[in-house]
């Protein structure tokens, strides 16, 4: 059996006494197609972040594809795709510019490089805007120019921090099928989303995290076991073999009860 | 059922937002280099008001001394002076007072009254207007020094006369950003000035006897502009004439109104939601692409880029996208061709059979223009070289995440801001040559030698500067500092960078030849190449442990 693509061993961030990410262990097997989960302020941009080499981890260790992130980073970056929170693009540039730029800076050749650019832009849809400036470009059209920008050097590991927020429908369509391709082609690909139907549909495995820990790993029908299993007979008294949603999953997991109990106690003066 | 409140009265919500501000701020120092940021900003208006404080002074005995010996016709150009320093100031220093986040602001349920108040407010806070009221001050405890009976009226018409330049100053800037919003209408201005700039020069040199006479003439137009009415009401009080002063204060009061009136005019488009941003450019047209003729390879991976050198292709991209950042971004532009323009006037007005510079000897003058301005460019750099990011704003996470040395990424920017000096330095040589004053060789390798050395060891320090206090610039804006502790350090680097040269320049030159400056500048260069090799590497292992701080500041 091959090594893991992504193995993170004990990994922990602290901003102060706050401990943001609290010693998660992880791995995910090349080619996989992985969603990471949590709530608000779990945790999860903090842990993409240290896998994508934008934070230093407090304690902890990251291994991408057999290197290790620290010793070996160059490396290992030039392997992997990232699409961080926000949008990391050169706002005084065109798409154009932008891609070869990144292109460029990944070590592609400038042949290589402009090719490829021409490729992503009318795949994205962008093509038509070769005179715009990004700063100039629609939330849609930056996030899919980012996307551009994190394929364009044929990574093996691909990062998605909300990947699909303020794409349209027939874009983000596309872009999916893009992705599943990829997955297909061996490329593994790390996801975040709050829409956890996009995940559902895309992930094969799924993580999450909760206040900095993880509380959940597994394959959708391991983590549909395992509720199953904690709900006891509660659920199969209710319904016995029905197949639970991610979004049941995931709030039977990071506290459905308390959430519900809360707001119907609260608030009452919004009503 | 939800209860509705009402909106909170003009005066709550200033004091709301006044408290928000405190809270930001000391929220803001919960971290050490905020504290330190702040310490310095302290230092530096004591400095500030240790320089005010001087002219300050001379108010004073210049107001009590006028009035006394019944000089009171001179307070016109006491209150033009304060008047002109207050307006002028922030454009040649080129930074101003902060704006107000109107967006930020406008969420909320702001009277426009609170509005108004708080944008009148943020232009209290600058140094020029902070000033130009204490030089008020200082003047009317002169007056009312030699006059006591005067307190009353002249507090109300140097009152009315700060709230004049305070009206002034907003309506200008206010109106300015309307106009300069869109980069198009930025790029034709800066090109307009340009012009002027240099055309004027022209005029001032052929005719200046014509409009210096104008000038003189004129004293009528001094008179009835605003610094004019109020020294009219001035000498009418300490003279008696109460209904010439009020007459007098009165003009002077409704220029206050009427720039208040402008000012409330564009405001109240900004309150109605007009952004001021970068205004979309018109839609693009549909561009067929071009397909390169090259054959589409399947995805490899990225070829080996870690390669030291200016061969290498992350230096190249970066040293390629400085370019384009320079050409359209207009603040930059306009930082490049300032001093050139400025060198321009100093020949057009000092060269000449009535000027004070000449192509004589050696050590004449105008021999030293040429280094003296070369120098002089430096101070343009000031403005982008300690916070060499700025611009890249969250696109610096890309530096991060892409492999690549920091190295690569500084040296890129370094390149490309050694090429606009190069290219400004031989610009310079053409001017000085046209206007008559050609440095002799020796002056000019030591030019060039001197700027090699300057250059290497200013970017050094300047690199450090730029991962260690960087500031989030925005594209259009004109009023962007940087943080005041890295201009302290780099303008006192710069400095020492230039006297060091000048003592080698007059030791060297002084002891024994003028051939053997350029000798020794050049042997120091050549050691501060091994310096600036040190720094630049050492940028890789700085970004990797401030990536923090430069994301959190940049990217946000």
């Amino acid at each position: 059996m091959s090594r893991p693509a992504i193995i993170i061993e004990g990994l922990t961030r602290r901003f102060g006494d706050l401990v943001a990410v609290d010693q998660v262990n992880l791995s995910v097997e090349g080619g996989q197609f992985f969603g990471f989960l949590g709530p608000n302020g779990a945790g999860k941009s903090t842990t993409i972040k240290m896998l994508t080499g934008l934070l230093a981890p407090s304690a902890g260790r990251i291994e991408l594809l057999g290197l290790d992130l620290e010793r070996d980073s160059i490396d290992v970056k030039r392997q992997i795709g990232v699409v961080p929170e926000g949008m990391p693009l050169f706002d005084r540039l065109t798409g154009s510019e932008y891609l070869n730029f990144v292109g460029r800076m990944y070590g592609l050749d400038r042949s290589t490089a402009s090719q490829r650019t021409v490729e992503l832009l009318e795949f994205m849809n962008l093509a038509d805007r070769t005179k715009t400036l990004v700063g100039e470009y629609s939330h849609g059209m930056k996030k899919k120019l980012a996307l551009a920008a994190a394929v364009i050097h044929a990574p093996k590991i691909l990062f998605l921090d909300e990947p699909f927020e303020g794409v349209d429908a027939i874009a983000s369509g596309t872009l999916k099928a893009m992705l599943q391709r990829m997955a297909q082609g061996g490329v593994t690909i790390f996801l975040t989303s709050h829409v956890l139907e996009i995940v559902e549909r895309l992930c094969s495995h799924v993580a999450i995290i909760n206040r900095g820990r993880l509380v959940a790993q597994g394959s959708l029908d391991e983590l549909r076991a395992g509720v199953m299993a904690s709900a006891g007979t509660d659920r199969a008294a209710a319904g016995g073999n029905e197949k639970l949603t991610l979004e049941q999953i995931f709030l039977a997991i990071v506290g459905e009860r308390d959430a519900v109990r809360r707001s119907e106690e609260e608030l009452a003066w919004l009503r | 059922m939800a209860t509705l409140m009402h909106a909170p009265r003009t005066g709550e919500q200033i004091r709301l937002i006044i408290e928000l501000r405190w809270r930001m701020f000391r929220n803001g120092l919960r971290e050490s280099s905020a504290k330190l940021h702040a310490a310095v900003a302290i230092l530096l208006s004591l400095l500030w008001a240790a320089l005010a404080m001087g002219p300050g002074i001379a108010f004073v005995f210049g107001g009590h001394l006028l009035v006394r010996h019944n000089q009171t016709q001179w307070l016109l150009l006491l209150l033009w002076g304060i008047s002109l320093f207050w307006q002028l100031f922030p454009i040649f220093a080129m930074q101003s007072t902060p704006d107000l986040d109107t967006h930020s602001l406008l969420r909320f349920p702001v009277r426009f009254s609170a509005f108004f108040l708080l944008s009148l407010a943020y232009g209290l806070a600058g140094p020029a207007e902070l000033t130009g009221i204490f030089w008020h001050a200082c003047l009317g405890v002169g007056i009312v020094s030699a006059r006591p009976d005067l307190i009353g009226w002249t507090a109300l018409v140097l009152g009315i006369s700060v709230l004049m330049n305070l009206l002034f100053s907003r309506m200008t800037y206010s109106w300015l950003d309307r106009i300069m919003a869109k980069r198009r209408v930025r790029e034709i201005l800066f090109v307009i000035v340009m012009l002027c700039a240099v055309s004027v020069q022209f005029t001032m040199r052929r005719w200046h006897e014509e409009i210096l006479r104008f000038f003189q003439r004129g004293s009528l137009i001094w008179s009835a502009l605003p610094p004019g009415r109020a020294a009219a009401a001035l000498v009418s009080f300490i003279g008696g004439r109460i209904g010439d002063a009020l007459a007098a204060t009165a003009i002077l009061a409704l220029y206050a109104a009427v720039f208040g009136g402008l000012f409330a005019y564009r405001l109240r488009a900004q309150y109605l939601g007009e952004d001021l941003g970068e205004s979309p450019a018109p839609a693009a047209r549909k561009v067929k692409v071009k397909r390169p003729a090259v054959q589409a390879k399947t995805a490899a991976p990225a070829a080996a880029t870690d390669r030291p050198g200016l061969v290498a292709g992350p230096v190249a991209a970066v040293f390629m996208k400085e370019i384009r950042y320079f050409y359209r971004n207009t603040i930059l532009l306009w930082q490049f061709g300032f001093p050139l323009i400025f060198v321009v006037f100093i020949c057009l007005t000092r060269v000449g059979a009535n000027g004070s510079l000449s192509a004589g000897r050696i050590f004449s003058l105008g021999q030293w223009l040429y280094p003296a301005a070369a120098g002089y460019i430096f101070l343009g750099l000031m403005q982008i070289c300690p916070n060499s990011l700025a611009f890249d704003q969250a696109g610096v996470q890309l530096f991060f995440t892409a492999p690549v040395k920091f190295r690569d990424v500084m040296l890129g920017k370094n390149l490309f801001h050694a090429l606009t000096i190069a290219v400004e330095v031989l610009l310079l040589w053409g001017i000085v040559t046209v206007f008559g004053l050609p440095p002799r060789v020796p002056i000019l390798l030591a030019t060039w030698t001197g700027m090699g050395f300057c250059l290497l060891i200013y970017f050094t320090i300047n690199n450090w500067l730029s991962l260690k206090y960087p500031r989030r610039f925005e594209f259009g804006v004109r009023r962007q500092r940087i943080s005041q502790l890295s201009m302290l350090i780099s303008l006192g680097a710069l400095l020492a960078i230039l006297a060091v040269i000048a003592a080698v320049v007059a030791i060297v030159g002084w002891l024994a030849d003028i051939w053997f400056v350029p000798v020794a500048l050049a042997a120091m260069s050549a050691a501060a190449l091994a310096v600036y090799r040190t720094g630049i590497k050492a940028t890789t292992r700085q970004a990797m442990e401030e990536r923090e701080a430069i994301l959190k500041e940049l990217a946000r």
